[in-house]
């Protein structure tokens, strides 16, 4: 395929904040993000996303999801006006877009070693 | 940037927004929630920060705030509590809203209107929410800009000048 036929992707770095997030497993957060996706872009509009779920630590409350670059801000917008995961109170905020995995894996290591002492 | 919030949060900032401004802690009579044209008419000369919350699309109003000097609120908070269809309705009604104030050149700006910490925003969230509504994101950006320019102006008020000069006898301490 031609580089200016495939899909322009960004990543997304992205955090599970709330107060019950401790109890949260990967399973139900990783059905929220999907669920939560599909009724916001319903099935064609998820076809366009070029979505995918790079990966996501339960220990840190982390992950890095990726989207298609024109549709961002929608993409956000979408995590930004959900309620709660799974009738919990917690939520997905993104924190940093960058057209690279590693940058964001950087970050996340970054962030974990500051946190350490 | 700047963000208004229901209640009063102490020690939570979100991501890039500088100050968050409180229903509770802002100057009495600044704020107006009301659901009719008449209130909002019969305050029109005020500079305040107002929301509406039927989004009614009455040109009427939306010049006098503009005339007033004052600013639409749009929070994020009815949104979160709704789902399906009723969310898209409201989704709609913000985004036509939203368009008459450009029109008109009625400042409005987008904000939490935060009860509980999970509702709160960081910068880039807003932002992007305000691109959902029809904004570029550098418009979006300059709007945020609006709720600093009109609750901090009202700090600065002619009662509030006095205060830091001690003139007014009581407010001395």
């Amino acid at each position: 395929m031609k580089p200016t036929m495939r899909f322009k992707q960004r990543y997304i770095l992205f955090e599970v904040n709330g107060n019950e997030n401790a109890s949260l497993t990967e399973k139900e957060v990783r059905d929220f993000i999907f669920e939560s996706l599909l009724s916001f872009f319903g099935e064609e509009g998820f076809a366009r996303l070029a979505f995918k779920l790079i990966s996501y630590d339960n220990n840190k409350k982390r992950g890095i999801l990726r989207c298609e670059r024109s549709i961002v801000g929608q993409f956000i917008a979408s995590f930004a006006l959900c309620g709660g995961i799974g009738g919990k109170n917690a939520r997905i905020e993104c924190l940093q877009t960058s057209g690279t995995i590693r940058k964001l894996a950087s970050e996340v290591k970054k962030a974990s070693s500051q946190a350490k002492p | 940037m700047f963000d208004l919030t229901a209640e009063k949060f102490e020690g939570v900032l979100p991501k890039g927004i500088k100050k968050l401004f409180s229903l509770k802690t802002l100057p009495r009579g600044l704020f107006l929630q009301t659901a009719s044209v008449k209130a909002l008419l019969s305050n029109r000369k005020r500079k305040m920060l107002v929301y509406w919350t039927e989004l009614e699309t009455s040109t009427g109003a939306i010049k006098a705030v503009s005339e007033g000097g004052g600013a639409f609120a749009i929070p994020l908070f009815p949104l979160l509590e709704k789902k399906g269809a009723s969310r898209a309705i409201l989704l709609s009604k913000m985004r036509i809203f939203i368009s008459l104030c450009k029109k008109y050149n009625a400042q409005f700006f987008i904000c939490t209107l935060a009860q509980k910490e999970e509702q709160l925003r960081n910068a880039r969230e807003l932002i992007a929410v305000g691109e959902l509504l029809g904004l570029s994101e550098n418009e979006a950006r300059e709007r945020m800009k609006t709720l600093g320019k009109i609750a901090d102006g009202a700090r600065t008020g002619p009662r509030e000048r006095m205060k830091t000069l001690g003139r007014i006898v009581g407010d001395k301490e």
